[in-house]
Order: C-alpha cells, then structure tokens, then sequence
C-alpha cells in the first residue's frame, strides 16, 4: 500500500488580498523525488513552503506521515522537514559553523568535523582549510552545496529546493544533482524540487507536476504520485 | 560559552563596584538650596568641610536663584534654604511653607559698569543712577531669574519710577547665575546689579584689575540680608528637620560666625556675620 | 585666545596632579552614562528587534512616536524626570532627586529611543528570507532572535556607542534632576558649565579636553570595529 508522507486537502493560500494558491488534492508518496515546475510567480515557492511548514494556509489541512497536523504539532514537525531557499543564505560564519548550526540546535554535536566532512564529501568540498573559509569567500555553486549540506546533515525526512540550480556553475549542479540520487537510493528521504525548466527536471525525476498561476495543471503526472 | 561566562562575571563585577562606590553616600546628609550668588563666592566650599568635622554631618547643596530655591523648599525636595529675598521669605513663612527664618551674614549690594561710565552714575544715588541709565539707554544686564538679587533689582528700578514692561534694547536679562551675568555685562560693557561677595570674587580671577568697577554702593536700600529658612516638617514629611536645625545652630554659633567674618579675597571680606542681630 | 592656551596648560596640571574635583566629575560621569546605557541597551535591542522583524497594525504610529523621542531635548526630559522624582511628584518616597539615580533614569530615557529605532531599522534591513532559513533548520522564535541580533552585532554595536556618545554629553538632565552638587552628581559635563558660569575659563577647558579625549576614544573604538564590519 502507498506510504503518503503529504496529504493535501484542499489547500488554499491568499497574501492579504491576493490569491496564491489552491490545491484541492495532492497525495505525495514516501521516497520519491517531486518535480513542481511552472511559471515564476506560480505558486511554486508559497506550497513549498507550505510542505516545509514554514507558512500555514489559510484553509484546508495536512496530513504528513498520516498525522493531521496542528498548531501544536508545527516545531516538531519543522524539526523532520527542511527547506533549500532559492535564494542561498549562509550566516556571517565559516563553512563549518554554517554547517553545524542546525545540529547545534538539536543538541547533536558529537564527533562534529568527522561528520561534516563526510558531508561535504558529498558534495564535493571536503578539501583542505575548506572548513574554515568564511561564507563571503564562496562562490555561488560553493555557497550553494554548503547550504545543501547544512540541511542534509540534519537528516531529515523531507528536503524541499527551491530552484536549486539557478545561477550556480554546472559543475556544482552536478554534483548537487548526484548528492540527491545517492540520498534516494539509500532511500533516506522524500525530495521536493521546483524549477520553472521542466527539461532540468526531467534528467532528475520523473515525477513532475505543473502549477500556473496558483493551481495545479492536468497532464504530466499529478495528484497521487 | 565561555564568551557568555565571561561577560556574566564582568557584569557582577562592575555592579558590585558601583555599589560600592556608592554605598557610603548615605550617611548624615543635609540637603540645602541656595543662591548662586553664595556658591560662586566658594563661601559654602569653605564651611562644608568645617561642619562635616564639627558635627559628622554632609551639607550637600544645589544652587539656583532664590525663587527656585524656594519653589524647591515648597516641593519638599531640600531640607533648608539659604536665601537673600526678605520680602519672599517673610511670605514664605507666614504661609507655613518654612519655619524658624534666621539671618545669618549681610553685605551690600553694588553696580558695576565699565570704568569709562558711560551714563555717568558714579557715586549717585541708586535711584538716580538707575535713572540715567535708562534716559541714556545703557546697557544693563539683569539676572531675570527670580532670584534675590533679581527681586532686589525690580525693587530699585520701582523706586526710581522706571517702568520696565516693554522689551528694550538695553535691559537684558541673563537667566542665568550672579557670575554669569557679570560676565556678560563685561562683554557687552554694561552694567548690572550684583552682591559684594560675588563681584569680589570676580575682581579676585582678574588680579584685583577687572574689566567691571564699583560705581555705586552703600545707599541703605542696598543692604542684602542672607537668612536661612528651615522647611516646614509639617508640611514635608520627610525633611531632615534635626540635620537641618543642627545646620541653622552651627552657622549661628560664634566660632562659625568668625569664619564667615574671616573668609576673604583679595583682602576684603565677603560677608559680614550678623547672627546676633535678629 | 589666551584662555585657551591658559586653560590647555591648567588642563594638563589638573589632570596629572590628581585633582579630586577633576576625577570626581570624571568618575560620575563614567558611573552615571555606563549604568544608563546598559540598562537602556538591555531594555532597548529586544524592544527594537520586535519592532524591526514583524510588521504590525499601528506600526506606523508607533515609528512615529519614538522618532520624535529622537528629538526630545535634555532639558524636557530633565523636567519630565524632576516632576516625576520631586518628592511633590509619584516616585517621591523613594528620594531620588538630586543623586545619580535621577540622572541615571533620565539618560536611560535620553538612549532608549535612539537604541530602539536605530535597532529597528537594522532588523528592517536584514534579508527577508532569513528568518525562514533560520526557522527551516530548526531554530524557535527565540534562538532566531538570538542569531539575527548576532548576525547584526557589529552594526548593533555602532547604536551602543552613538548612544553612548550621545548620553556622555548631555547636560540638561545631570543639571536639572542631578543638581550638579560637588562630589556626588558634578558630573564632566555640569562642572564645565558650572566652571564656565563661574568665569573659571581653565578648568572648563581642562574638563572639556577631557570629554573629548573620551569621545575621541569612543570614536577610534567605532572606527576599529565599522572596519571589521566592512570586511
């Protein structure tokens, strides 16, 4: 039997005035790589953000591993899922510090440097004095992988990215990429990616839904998925 | 962490000091309001010192004109007020505001004017001279402060007939304290009315060669009585009535009456002790 | 012109022989302005930071509010202390007219609004998205305020010491609520005026040099650290 980690009954979200977003109904299976493509402006991010439990519409409900989720339930539930912003934010820190905060958080904090360079490995970056270069002397691709990794590390249940490969070079596009199929393949997480190409998308997953203008498209694969 | 244990310790640290530093301030104090025209003399600077040895006891005082010294009495923010308005004082007690009103020393009030004396008041009467001033339209500089000096200045022009309402080019008035407004009159080589005390204090940081010289002094109208007023206990509740009582008997008592006769400048005595003639 | 030479040489004779009005004024001061500003910066950044990240009904109003306080000259602020620590006045029992205490709660007054607008206005200014992030990795409302003000800590340090600067120099509220009596609540700032009143030319400059030896060295603090800030 499907093993859902997100129910979605029918979600509505306006800003003050302004509609957003409606879905009526999104089922989201554990395990799996999600596609959201569509238009900028669509919706993509506010639902995203829905899924991270970072915004809370104001109609409707979720269900996330089958518990209906309240307002009670909201730190815990924020503490399984976390976000990659489109636009990368690290703290005026050095790449370690960055890495270990949500851990820090978590009181997680044995065997630190083992395990943040085993992370970094992942991507790429665990090379010498790596750990301790400052966030401003990053490039975008770097500043992007440390990101991803400060969320990884946290081993979640849930990794939401928000247009994960704009503006960053492709050689860190790949590897972003390859870091989120081995994650898959041990079959450690269900992943949520938004990208407005739907032809990035493809090379990663074939399970893509499309949002215009706050509303989910028929075609290509959606609802239960 | 340890960032945060640091800063924590030097918190106590530093608080434990300002405590410290400031725990002995409460022993025996006495707060007393008085005029500029004492402090600026350094009269107060001369005794404090001398009363704390003779009787343990701190005078701290605030100096302000005569009319805020009072105001401060009304709003029971002083224990006792050193003052030169007698026609204020006497309705200060006759309204209970202060009690047991008690002269302490004297000496004259003067004006001074710049040594050309430009409308000639040199030994004339006050009434006259005041009169001259104001036909030639001399500058004169007044303190406009309510404070005794400033009473005693409305006083005299009143006597010399001469009404003061409108605004004018050559009556200004200082707001400010007695040695302050000397010093303005000096700028704008005016005259101004002043305590002897003050003015010789004033020749004193020129080497006995001020700018400003005494025109015109000894009318009787120009004596200026100094008393001192204790404020009512029943109307302020928390007065330090005994400090204050034990302040009023130290100033009135022979020995500390011969240091006021005894504190000069320049050779020349600031205030003349005259207890014994209330 | 005299005078300022005069003063200049008095200013160094005071200073190095120890003159005890000179230090007193000097530690007053010092006591007085650093006890205001930290209870000011303690009340203030966590009132700026709520004001800073959330927009609320009547926000408006409220800036409004604390940037005429900005403007608020030392000398109301003394009088609206004096009424409120007269003994006539509310706070009268606890006798605090014409001691540090009274100075102490009217230059908390003086720094507050500067503290909390100025707080505000760099918590407006962070990037929007920040909190999220913060929020997404797991941190609550308290830990993000924590990391923001942290975050901003050198900007933050920057309001302390305008603040400071701004505390250190004022005279209406020391002179009014104060009283400027010698040795408890003369401070660098009444003693100049005092002396000055009182045509003590020199020892007004000897004071006022060192008031500006104290902001000049806030000053060279404020340099050092607006360079580690730009790195």
């Amino acid at each position: 039997m499907m093993n859902f980690v997100y129910q979605l009954n029918n979600i509505k979200f306006t800003y003050g005035q302004e509609f957003v977003l409606h879905i009526p109904n999104l089922n989201i299976e554990r395990g799996i790589i999600l596609g959201i493509t569509g238009p900028n402006g669509s919706g993509k991010t506010t639902l995203l953000k829905i899924l991270g439990f970072l915004l809370t519409s104001q109609q409707g409900d979720i269900k996330y591993f089958n518990q209906l989720v309240t307002h009670e339930s909201l730190p815990k539930s924020r503490k399984k899922v976390t976000m990659l912003f489109q636009d990368t934010l690290l703290l005026e820190r050095t790449v370690f510090e960055n890495i270990i905060y949500g851990l820090k958080i978590r009181n997680n904090t044995k065997n630190l440097e083992q395990r943040v360079n085993d992370a970094l490995k992942m991507v790429g970056l665990n090379h010498n004095e790596f750990l301790h270069r400052k966030n401003f002397q990053l490039s975008n691709g770097e500043a992007k992988r440390v990101a991803l990794v400060s969320r990884t590390i946290l081993q979640p249940e849930v990794l939401l990215l928000d247009e994960p490969l704009s503006n960053i070079d492709r050689v860190s596009g790949r590897l972003i990429i390859q870091a989120l199929q081995r994650m898959i393949a041990k079959k450690q997480m269900t992943i949520v990616i938004t990208s407005h190409d739907a032809t990035n998308l493809d090379k990663i997953t074939k399970d893509i839904i499309e949002l215009k203008e706050g509303r989910l498209l028929e075609g290509l694969n959606n609802a239960d998925l | 962490m340890k960032k945060i244990e640091f800063l924590k310790a030097l918190l106590i640290v530093l608080t434990s000091l300002f405590i410290l530093t400031n725990i002995s301030a409460n022993s025996k104090s006495l707060l007393l309001a008085t005029t500029t025209s004492v402090d600026n003399t350094g009269l107060l600077n001369y005794l404090a010192p001398k009363f704390k040895k003779d009787t343990g006891t701190e005078l701290k005082w605030v100096a302000v004109g005569s009319g805020k010294a009072l105001q401060l009495g009304r709003n029971c923010d002083a224990d006792a007020l050193l003052v030169h308005d007698p026609v204020m004082e006497r309705q200060y007690i006759k309204s209970s505001y202060g009690i047991k009103r008690t002269k302490i020393m004297y000496n004259d009030f003067i004006i001074i004017g710049p040594r050309n004396d430009p409308a000639k008041i040199k030994n004339k009467s006050v009434t006259n001279a005041l009169q001259n001033i104001a036909v030639k339209q001399a500058i004169f500089i007044s303190r406009g402060d309510n404070s005794g000096t400033n009473e005693k200045e409305k006083q005299l022009w009143q006597k010399a007939k001469i009404n003061l309402l409108k605004k004018t080019t050559w009556y200004i008035q200082s707001g400010q304290g007695m040695m302050a407004t000397i010093y303005m009159a000096a700028e704008k080589h005016g005259y101004t009315l002043t305590d002897y005390g003050t003015f010789i204090k004033y020749a004193a940081n020129y080497h006995n060669h001020p700018p400003l010289i005494i025109l015109v002094q000894n009318d009787k109208i120009l004596f200026n009585q100094y008393s001192i007023i204790l404020v009512n206990p029943k109307h302020c509740k928390n007065v330090n009535i005994k400090l204050a009582e034990q302040f009023k008997n130290w100033l009135i008592a022979k020995p500390t009456q011969t240091t006021i006769a005894n504190y000069k400048l320049l050779n020349k005595h600031l205030f003349i002790p005259n207890a014994n003639q209330q | 012109m005299n005078y300022l030479f005069d003063g200049i040489l008095q200013a160094v004779k005071l200073l190095s022989h120890g003159d005890a009005d000179t230090y007193s004024a000097i530690l007053t001061t010092i006591k007085v302005s650093t006890c205001s500003i930290f209870i000011s910066l303690l009340i203030g950044i966590p009132l700026g930071f709520k004001f800073g990240i959330k927009s609320f009904r009547g926000k408006k109003i409220v800036k409004l509010f604390v940037n005429t306080m900005l403007s608020m000259p030392t000398v109301v602020i003394g009088l609206l202390v004096y009424l409120l620590v007269s003994n006539n006045g509310p706070l009268g029992n606890l006798n605090l007219l014409f001691t540090i205490y009274a100075i102490i709660i009217g230059q908390t007054i003086l720094a507050l609004p500067i503290i909390i607008a100025l707080t505000g206005n760099i918590i407006e200014h962070i990037n929007k998205n920040l909190p999220l992030n913060l929020m997404t990795l797991g941190a609550n409302s308290k830990q993000i305020a924590k990391t923001i003000l942290w975050e901003t800590r050198y900007a933050l340090l920057i309001v302390a010491l305008t603040a400071y600067g701004r505390v250190v120099s004022e005279v209406g509220i020391s002179m009014i609520v104060g009283g400027n009596i010698r040795w408890y609540t003369r401070t660098i700032t009444t003693a100049i005026a005092f002396e000055t009143g009182k045509g003590e030319f020199a020892m007004g400059i000897a004071l006022g040099m060192v008031l500006i030896v104290f902001a000049l060295l806030v000053n060279i603090v404020i340099t050092l650290f607006k360079e580690k800030f730009s790195q």
